[in-house]
């Protein structure tokens, strides 16, 4: 079920959110009832994959268990090994196989055999969850829970598809309030408004956008494409990413408030850095975090010299970049990051100065041009948008220019949500405007077509 | 953390934000979408207050769902671009029936069957005729390539389906239209479906223009020697489906020579293939008959009789419904 249709706002979400007021009631019910309602929620998409998240939470809380018991580090490595096992069957086995069956002289995508394995649904968000608790539980930073709550921390349902990705310690010491306590109406307010905001970013942005970029990208993958076709796309492409994922991010952190569960925030006015390592901390903090926390620092980070943390920076990023997608374009995306990174690094090292207005130039136009990398299917393709983009003189068809223009506007000017939200407050005319934002909003979204969010495929 | 407020004042101002902001959407979506569908804004009959005919939109798409349920209607023509210029008016002259356009530009084969299935369904106890104009699409084995924004909800029987789509943006502001229309406000758009697009694209529809675009079949003629032509199937279960003593016409239009398939070639031996699928359904049936243009003759190596290398002028438009009338006629 997408948060953007009108069976999640019109019917799920009004009857899991009175279920779950119903169930609050009963303290011991509250838990099962709201772990039931995520279940629900994720089993509506394909229930045939339902059983691949409840054996998931299912065996992790076990291994968290045999650890608890016996202390033995390896049964929380094999875990960690069993994870990312499940997670490269579903998501890297092809990849695999195919790079393995060009090394062995096959025509390149003519696989000796390919799985064609359906990616479950936030298969690389939960496979994190698992991986940030697990290594927490082995470091002795982390407790046992019961199977009710390690459930939930894994399928809360607002961000079991794209996240954010939630620290245990940030998410378990919330689920022992009563959600409806004294007060929730106003946490219900600021989750209504993020709500609103992120679906207006997602519909009239992000979805507008991709009527720009799919045709700039589609020819790319068959010909050569024209100036101005290649600069609208890659253009549109890196607006249109940031508000349909900071879109969704809004929309989770705005339902879980409304289930009393506050999220972490997942951008922070990313387009707005003046250096590359300011753009990470901006732009899906959550995966930064933990690309930092859990791959950065265990790689030796920042503490064995330059040499060694350059390194560091360049495997966690491309290994970042592969996390996005089984293609090799992905790990070029992360490694061009790495080493944009690593550049800043040495940078910083010689104490060099970078006036903000050039470092903001620098990153927005190095970040825009590496979403080529990102959102182009194969190499031919990216070479051609960047013909497209630098060699080409024929400019092609007319340039729409006014929704990137709005989008450019906002990303560039408005603060992040979360700002915004607090700033609008508890005027009444806010509320009206709201309500018929939401309405407006609600006819925008029918029909048999609902567009999905980017992250949903990663 | 997102911060939220949680100072001193009562929950009572959040409780009445809720309420406002929960009300006003209610209101205003509930209520948008109860006006359009009483409204019925692309006329298809269905939950309908306003008891009037006709509709206010001009993209043939939408408007054939009032075309075709018209009782006034006993007759159409099915096809895409390559059936425009058949003047129904015309055709109605010549046969003593009533007919009606139902061709849409670029529609796949699915998009002709559900529009002629939806002529069909409406007209149920009534004899009628219907001209089906034939084309390469009909030939090809697999299913049509995506990309066609077909309104499959408005001419299907799925209740759901049709309330979900045409509760948005533009189904509000033809229903606004439709107001306006009962009101006397808007003027109905034209009922018969004929649109005069050699008029409408003279700029870019010139001989000059056309004449070396294709040197074989186009490209989207199938190849496939042998391969199955399923359509053929749904073309006949659409055919059983009319009332006893209908008639049927099935039309291969000409093409500008450039554009018929080289001797000895794949695409030749398949359009070959192909005729004689559908002549063999006409041969089978008393109420069928075939009507094939599709030759190399002078005609087709007149550029003065193309709009381009597939599509026909108005002038041949008219020998084509003087070829079909007999067998249509009442």
């Amino acid at each position: 079920m997408l948060f953007n249709s009108r069976a999640f706002l019109i019917c799920f979400l009004p009857l899991a959110l009175a279920i779950y007021a119903i169930a609050s009631r009963r303290e011991n019910w509250r838990l099962p009832v709201l772990l039931g309602l995520s279940i629900a929620f994720y089993s509506y998409w394909d229930w045939n994959l339902a059983p691949l998240l409840v054996l998931s939470i299912l065996i992790n809380w076990i291994a968290a268990r045999i650890y608890g018991r016996t202390r033995n580090r390896h049964v929380v490595t094999a875990a960690i090994i069993a994870n990312l096992a499940v997670l490269g069957t579903f998501k890297y086995l092809d990849f695999l196989i195919a790079n393995a069956s060009a090394m062995l002289g096959e025509q390149p995508g003519a696989l000796v055999f390919a799985t064609t394995l359906a990616l479950p649904l936030g298969i690389s968000f939960f496979t994190f969850h698992h991986i940030m608790y697990l290594t927490d539980l082995r470091d002795g930073k982390a407790p046992l829970y019961d199977p009710v709550r390690y459930g939930l921390y894994i399928g809360f349902f607002p961000q079991v598809l794209s996240g954010p990705l939630v620290r245990w310690h940030e998410f378990m010491h919330q689920l022992d309030s009563n959600p409806f306590a004294p007060g929730w109406e106003r946490r219900a307010v600021t989750g209504a408004l993020l709500i609103v905001l992120g679906l207006l970013q997602k519909v009239f942005l992000g979805d507008r956008l991709a009527t720009v970029v799919e045709p700039a990208f589609a020819a790319a993958a068959v010909h050569p494409v024209a100036a101005g076709l290649a600069w609208q796309g890659i253009l549109a492409f890196t607006f249109q990413i940031f508000f349909d994922f900071s879109g969704y991010s809004d929309i989770a952190i705005g339902l879980g408030l409304l289930f009393g569960v506050r999220l972490p925030e997942n951008f922070a006015a990313p387009y707005r850095a003046t250096s590359l390592r300011a753009f990470w901390r901006r732009w899906h903090m959550t995966l930064s975090r933990f690309l930092r926390d859990y791959l950065y620092v265990r790689f030796g980070g920042n503490r064995h010299g330059l040499d060694r943390q350059v390194a560091a920076v360049l495997v966690t990023m491309a290994l970042g970049g592969l996390w996005h997608g089984a293609a090799w374009t992905f790990v070029a995306w992360g490694l061009l990051h790495g080493f944009g990174l690593a550049a800043g690094v040495l940078w910083r090292a010689r104490e060099l100065p970078m006036p903000p207005l050039v470092g903001w130039m620098l990153t927005f136009v190095f970040v825009m041009l590496t979403w080529v990398f990102f959102r182009a299917a194969t190499f031919e393709a990216a070479w051609r948008m960047f013909d497209g983009l630098f060699l080409q003189t024929e400019w092609g068809p007319e340039f729409r220019w006014h929704t990137i223009a709005l989008a450019a506007v906002i990303a560039f000017g408005a603060p992040p949500t979360a700002a915004i939200v607090e700033r609008l407050g508890m005027n009444r005319w806010v509320a009206a405007a709201a309500g018929v934002t939401l309405a407006v909003l609600l006819m925008e979204i029918g029909g048999d077509q609902t567009a999905e969010f980017i992250y949903f495929k990663f | 953390m997102v911060p939220v407020r949680d100072g001193g004042e009562t929950g009572a101002s959040a409780r009445n934000w809720l309420t406002v902001f929960l009300t006003t959407s209610a209101v205003c979506f509930f209520g948008a979408a109860a006006f359009i569908v009483a409204a019925d804004p692309y006329d298809a009959g269905r939950f309908s207050l306003i008891k009037m005919r006709g509709l206010v939109d001009e993209r043939a798409m939408f408007a054939a769902a009032s075309r075709g349920r018209d009782p006034d209607f006993d007759a159409a023509v099915i096809g895409n671009s390559h059936a425009q210029l058949i003047n129904p008016r015309r055709l109605s002259d010549l046969t003593g029936r009533h007919f009606v356009q139902l061709s849409m530009q670029g529609a796949p084969i699915t998009a002709q069957e559900a529009t002629a299935r939806f002529f069909i369904e409406h007209h149920k106890g009534t004899p009628v005729a219907m001209l089906f104009v034939i084309d390469d699409f009909w030939c090809t084995p697999g299913p049509p390539p995506p990309g066609f924004p077909f309104p499959f909800w408005l001419y299907g029987d799925d209740d759901w389906s049709y309330l979900a789509n045409v509760i948005g943006p533009d189904g509000l502001s033809k229903a606004v239209a439709r107001v306006g229309l009962a009101l006397g406000l808007k003027e109905r758009t034209w009922r018969d479906g004929f649109d005069n697009v050699e008029e409408k694209y003279s700029n870019f529809w010139n001989a000059e223009n056309f004449t070396a675009t294709f040197t074989a079949a186009p490209p989207w003629a199938s190849q496939d020697v042998g391969a199955p032509i399923p359509k053929v199937d749904k073309l006949r279960a659409l055919i059983d489906r009319a009332s006893p003593g209908s008639r049927f016409a099935l039309l291969w239009t000409p093409y500008y020579v450039n554009a018929l398939p080289a001797a000895g070639s794949p695409a030749e031996a398949r359009l070959r293939e192909c005729k004689q699928t559908y002549a063999a359904l006409a041969a089978g049936r008393l109420d069928t008959a075939i009507v094939d243009w599709r030759v190399r003759s002078p005609l087709a190596e007149n550029t003065g009789n193309f709009s381009d290398a597939t599509h026909v002028r108005l002038v041949v438009a008219h020998m084509l419904e003087d070829a079909v009338a007999p067998a249509l006629a009442r």
